[in-house]
């Protein structure tokens, strides 16, 4: 977002530069009083800008510039800000210009719009700034074709706007004033070129700052893997399907001698058989009699579901005469998560065909509380780390990965981590032959968005990293992917 | 000569005055019933954005677009008629999320995907936007060679979902139409 509005700025400021060219004056006197030449002149810009800063874009993809090159394109941004700002000549110059014919043999609204491409172009006139060539190089570097396209529309709105402003008032006093300044005083050109070179730095700020962006983006941790765990070192485990579970510890990849591995306080806890295996990091193990489907665990807390119909049963580990009790429940018709334990606090969600919520008890008070609810949303697989809470959040349109603090309030006001479409196919809202009004704004596309072929799935969270599983609607094998907090 | 039987069997019946004022009526009823035939004639309605619906008010928010619902106003998939919950996900009858195979869709470790909320399509809309719900009235037309009920959402309300004033439709005791649903029948037209 940084990014594309420090380009839109600078785009603008470089084409506005552009009107000190001599077609640029030229263009002042030749549209005068013509409404649909100027009309047609501010359309023909940004096409023209579009066809240079869009079209490098795309060579740039193709050429695989990509986020790569975000480096390159700070410099180059730099070096051009530093020649603007020191208001350096411009070498090698282009001395060409719009054929004045048109003017004469084409009809003016028809010869305005060419003169509009040309000139949104950039390159096949004079160039006024440095600004001009450093955005067509910063064009090819990110190989961002939309952003290409918003330099390219920016830039021809820059090119046109002083131009269909300054026109219709030619004749008139303040127009001829405003022609002399920009004619006689060399110090208002300067300011442009300045102020052009400010919109670079702003570039170059934005291009290193997009790096941030894009830790933030998922990265793929563990393939074949489904329900992470992570512990308070840094470690993680996960289950693999159908077989056993995985943990990373220390850079080391190890198997787990059971499934559905959690890791919590110092413990690596596991189902085995019809039991749950504690493990401490003192090489301390407590094995306790239970059928668990999903298990969580914390210092003092070992928490567990059963299946048909799920329940979620927890065991105080630090008393060896405690006995299992269980603190939630649902019906046949209802699931319950994965449970997340973080000190004595258990979360975990509830869906039923009425709606969702996540939960949150507190094991030692006994407590339990609604932390989320949202109508006509599924709200799932949270996991609780240091007073943060995550979870999924899915619509008919979104699913996304949420974290917010963990106590009641609005889903609203959760920060997204990651947000794909989700797997529902939209019609196209009308039906064959009948008319588009009436479709909703979702809606009015040209064709239906796709799918995602992702299913976000269990979480887990860390002071550091958010880990959630990627469920495959193709059927192939999930994935967990960690996004950088 | 099935035909002169028939004249000879009518005229042989009635006097001759009898015979062309009985004529007569056969005509005006033969022309008459055309009329009446063309005026009913089944056929695909008019319609704006699908078929049925008669004027410019948009669709309701529905999980996959076209606002296609059951008798009881939840949502259905408008492609097929398969039921669908809130997200857009097909469902089966306890309400749980199955693939286009009708199969279960389950997670890495086999479980059944969690149930989703599943409302109508009236009662969401008028949850987002805040007015209470109400179907009341309803209109049929064929499309698509099945009788469809074209419902609309009311509500007391001023304002349709297009923004714009809203229009009193199927709605009764001064609630108005906010946006419209329809209901595709078996029923062959």
């Amino acid at each position: 977002m940084l990014t594309a509005l420090a380009l839109a700025a600078a785009g603008l400021v470089a084409g506005a530069t552009g009107s000190w060219s001599p077609c640029g004056f030229s263009m002042v006197d030749t549209l005068r009083a013509d409404r649909a030449a100027c009309a047609a002149f501010a359309l023909g810009a940004p096409l023209g800008g579009v066809i240079t800063f869009g079209g490098l874009a795309v060579l740039g993809a193709a050429l695989g510039g990509g986020h790569a090159a975000l480096g390159a394109a700070a410099l180059i941004a730099v070096a051009g800000a530093a020649l603007d700002a020191a208001g350096m000549p411009i070498v090698p110059q282009i001395r060409r210009q719009v054929p004045e014919p048109w003017r004469r043999v084409l009809p003016l609204p028809v010869a305005a719009a060419l003169y509009g491409v040309l000139l949104g172009m950039g390159f096949t006139t004079y160039v006024l700034s440095f600004a001009v060539p450093a955005l067509a190089a910063v064009s090819l570097a990110l190989g961002d074709p939309a952003l290409g396209l918003l330099t390219g529309v920016a830039f021809g709105v820059g090119r046109a706007v002083p131009i269909v402003v300054l026109a219709p008032l030619a004749g008139r006093a303040v127009g001829m004033r405003a022609m002399s300044a920009m004619a006689e005083r060399p110090r208002v050109l300067r300011a442009a070129r300045a102020a052009g070179a400010v919109a670079l730095v702003a570039c170059a700020a934005a291009f290193a700052a997009a790096p941030a962006d894009a830790a933030t983006r998922p990265a793929v941790v563990a393939r074949s893997a489904t329900d992470p765990s992570a512990g308070p070192d840094g470690s993680l485990a996960w289950q693999v399907p159908g077989a056993q579970g995985r943990l990373l510890r220390g850079g080391a990849l190890q198997d787990v001698p059971g499934g559905h591995p959690a890791l919590g306080g110092r413990w690596l806890a596991y189902a085995v058989g019809g039991a749950i295996q504690l493990t401490g990091a003192d090489g301390t193990t407590r094995t306790i009699a239970a059928p668990a489907d999903a298990v969580a665990v914390s210092d003092r807390w070992l928490a567990w579901r059963t299946p048909g119909p799920d329940r979620l049963h927890v065991l105080d580990v630090s008393d060896p005469a405690a006995s299992p009790r269980t603190v939630a429940s649902t019906s046949a018709a209802g699931s319950l998560s994965r449970p997340s334990v973080d000190g004595d606090v258990l979360v975990y969600a509830l869906a039923t065909p009425r709606g969702s919520e996540i939960r949150a008890v507190n094991l030692r008070s006994g407590r339990a509380t609604t932390l989320r609810r949202q109508r006509g949303a599924l709200l799932s697989q949270p996991a609780v780390r240091a007073g943060s809470l995550l979870y999924v959040r899915v619509t008919d349109t979104h699913q996304q990965l949420l974290r917010g603090p963990a106590r009641r309030r609005s889903v609203r006001r959760d920060a997204p981590l990651l947000t794909i479409r989700s797997t529902t196919q939209r019609d196209a809202g009308d039906e064959r032959g009948y008319s588009p009004q009436g479709r909703l704004p979702l809606d009015q596309r040209r064709h239906p968005l796709r799918p995602s072929r992702y299913v976000l799935w269990s979480t887990a969270l860390t002071t550091k990293a958010a880990y959630v599983t990627r469920l495959r609607t193709d059927r192939r094998a999930p994935d967990i992917v960690r996004i950088q907090l | 000569m099935p035909e002169a039987a028939w004249t000879e069997r009518l005229a042989m019946h009635t006097s001759r005055r009898g015979l062309l004022a009985r004529v007569g009526r056969l005509l005006i009823a033969g022309t008459a019933g055309g009329v009446v035939a063309r005026a009913i004639r089944p056929g695909e309605a008019e319609a704006f954005h699908f078929c049925g619906h008669l004027y410019t008010t948009a669709s309701c928010p529905h999980p996959t677009g076209l606002p296609r619902v059951d008798a009881h106003g939840f949502p259905l998939r408008a492609k097929d008629g398969a039921p669908i919950d809130d997200l857009g996900r097909r469902i089966d009858a306890q309400g749980r999320p199955v693939d286009e195979s009708g199969h279960l869709m389950r997670d890495g470790d086999g479980r059944p995907l969690p149930v989703a909320p599943r409302a109508t399509v009236c009662a969401n809309a008028a949850a987002l936007y805040g007015f209470k719900p109400y179907t009341d009235g309803s209109w049929h037309r064929c499309c698509h060679g099945h009788v469809r009920k074209l419902v609309d959402c009311c509500g007391y309300h001023s304002k349709r979902i297009n923004g714009d004033a809203a229009l009193t439709g199927y709605c009764y005791q001064g609630r108005k139409v906010f946006c419209v649903t329809y209901y595709q029948t078996q029923v062959p037209c």
